[in-house]
């Protein structure tokens, strides 16, 4: 009887017949599929995402870096960086460590420190030091490319110079003629373009800042070099950011994370010195930089390609602290240069000490405000330049873990709730958050611990890494 | 990236389901007669339904299954709670009517 009921009222209420429902399903089925497409996907992410990005995301006009007169703060010496091996000079005790960090060993019973994990580990980064033989001499040597010894045909006689397509190749060569650009933007837009072709995942333009370049510089492929040594004025800073492999940075602090880092390394030094030929090509004066010249961070934050966290890394708005970074120094000045951009990573870093409390070294600092100066008292702070407002990080620390550890750890990196790969939900997350004040910050690090996101020391994250299941290159299996 | 897969097949089926979401609200509507609550909850519902959905099937496409499996606690359960809510409230007004 109510059956009956329901029915008639249905119909008689508005006329929606068994038939006109079946059109309403059809209709609807039709949008369905229309959702299918890869046009609408991008409508529901990439539209949204566009739409939303200018609440959270803000170019600063101003510089957003904060001095403070009386700390400090001069040009930083390279010698003073762990990365340039500086420390063997400045600290004997280090040259031990150095060593065992260089020639890390392996275990085969520890998941994450096996052979195949060394491996992976080792042969990521082993393009870096092939490439810094050829991008950290900033006056090249000629290759040894049988190409640049070959003699066309109207080059017979010996005494004609070569051509200069040929002395391009040798890396030294910068054009005579200048590219014709018509506007700044045309130029920004090649210039960007060539480093995405070449492997960047995010590109920005700043102006050279003595602020962040060092004052001197050392490798220990060349030793002590300063400015002299740098064949040009520089005007301009090209950064670079490449993208680490998510899955494998989950595996932190094994040699698997240091895979990903290493590849990154690899990266830096072939796309920064592809960059340095594609602008003497264009007639410009270009040098490439990686962890070397400057310092990679600041000029990454001057560029809009992120801002700092407390870790003392950069965190991008794409990729978090997943990142590593390369520069290209140019005279090339015809350029749109980027502003710094903010998203709230400021703000969420002082509540979230996520990578604080997983760092395995006790390296970062727990202080809820940035500071001027480091809080803790280390005997000799060579590696600490005061005077400027941010997380002060305990870099000897953090060396002695990559030491014990026998590789880059980079737990600080995995942990971070910025690193996320990319998906749609994380992108709305990191928005949300944003756009909320500071007590909710506390909620969502407690939900991204309580949603699994960032562990340690995980076995089953190393599993999964070299597992075959789900892989889009294995083709047709 | 070279690992992840599915998420097209994943907006596909969402697509389907928010369509089907709107027909059967609109069903239910032309049947029962919704006030302004019940369309607040069960639009509320389909929504945090579909939400659910979405991000437990993401979270597992991107191989996190305790973010897959926490989405169905946070989200799943408040749309199922939302929705028996509205269906009290329409039983509530079909016995007033009876």
């Amino acid at each position: 009887m109510n059956k009956m009921k329901t029915k008639g009222n249905l119909e008689k209420k508005s006329g929606v017949t068994r038939r006109n429902f079946f059109k309403i399903g059809a209709i609807g089925t039709a949008l369905g599929i229309a959702g299918a497409s890869r046009a609408a996907e991008n409508a529901l992410t990439d539209t949204l995402d566009k739409a939303t990005d200018s609440a959270v995301l803000k170019e600063l006009d101003e510089d957003p870096f904060d001095f403070k007169p009386g700390y400090g703060y001069e040009r930083f010496d390279e010698i003073n960086t762990f990365q340039s091996t500086g420390p063997m000079r400045r600290d004997e005790k280090v040259i031990p460590k150095m060593i065992k960090f260089i020639w890390p060993g392996f275990d085969n019973d520890q998941i994450g420190y096996r052979q195949v994990d060394w491996a992976l580990s080792k042969a990521g980064q082993s393009l870096k030091f092939k490439m810094k033989s050829l991008g950290g001499k900033w006056e090249q040597e000629k290759f040894d490319f049988t190409i640049l010894d070959m003699k066309p045909s109207d080059m017979e006689d010996d005494s004609k110079e070569k051509p200069d397509i040929l002395k391009i190749l040798e890396g030294n060569y910068v054009y005579p003629e200048k590219a014709p650009f018509k506007t700044k933007q045309e130029a920004t837009d090649a210039i960007k373009r060539a480093a995405r072709l070449y492997g960047a995942d995010l590109v920005g333009i700043t102006r050279r800042d003595e602020r962040f370049d060092y004052q001197a510089f050392f490798d220990p492929n060349n030793g002590r070099r300063d400015w002299k040594d740098i064949p040009f004025e520089p005007k301009t800073v090209i950064v670079m950011a490449f993208e680490m492999d998510y899955e494998a940075m989950t595996a932190a602090p094994t040699h698997v994370a240091d895979g990903a880092t290493g590849d990154g390394y690899s990266k830096m030094h072939k796309t920064s010195y592809q960059m340095m030929v594609f602008l003497k090509c264009l007639g410009y004066q270009a040098i490439p930089s990686n962890n070397d010249v400057g310092l990679s961070i600041p000029y990454a934050i001057k560029a809009g390609l992120g801002e700092l966290g407390r870790h003392g890394l950069l965190i991008t708005y794409q990729y978090g602290p997943r990142i590593r970074l390369a520069k290209v120094y140019t005279d090339f000045d015809f350029v749109e240069y980027d502003k710094p951009v903010e998203f709230g990573v400021q703000e969420f870093c002082k509540r979230c000490m996520r990578c604080a409390d997983a760092c395995p070294a006790n390296a970062i600092t727990k202080a809820l405000e940035p500071t001027y100066e480091p809080e803790f008292e280390e005997e000799g702070n060579w590696f600490v330049n005061p005077g400027v407002k941010k997380y002060y990080n305990n870099h000897k620390k953090c060396f002695d873990f990559w030491v014990e550890n026998g590789n880059g750890c980079s737990s600080c990196i995995s942990v971070c709730p910025y690193n996320k790969p990319d998906f749609w939900h994380h992108k709305l997350v990191d928005k949300i958050s944003a756009m909320l004040p500071g007590p909710v910050h506390s909620f969502m690090r407690e939900m991204d611990k309580i949603f699994g996101y960032g562990n340690t020391y995980d076995e089953e994250a190393v599993k999964k890494f070299w597992s075959r299941r789900n892989r889009k290159y294995l083709g047709h299996k | 990236m070279d690992i992840f897969k599915g998420v097209e097949i994943m907006f596909f089926w969402l697509g389907v389901l928010s369509t089907l979401a709107v027909v059967l609200m609109i069903y239910l509507n032309k049947t029962y007669g919704f006030d302004w609550k019940t369309w607040t909850m069960t639009g509320f519902g389909a929504f945090l339904f579909i939400f659910c959905v979405a991000w437990s099937v993401s979270s597992v496409l991107e191989g996190e299954p305790q973010a897959a499996a926490l989405g169905l606690v946070f989200f799943g359960s408040p749309a199922i709670i939302l929705f028996l809510l509205a269906r009290r409230g329409i039983v509530k007004k079909l016995k007033k009517s009876d």
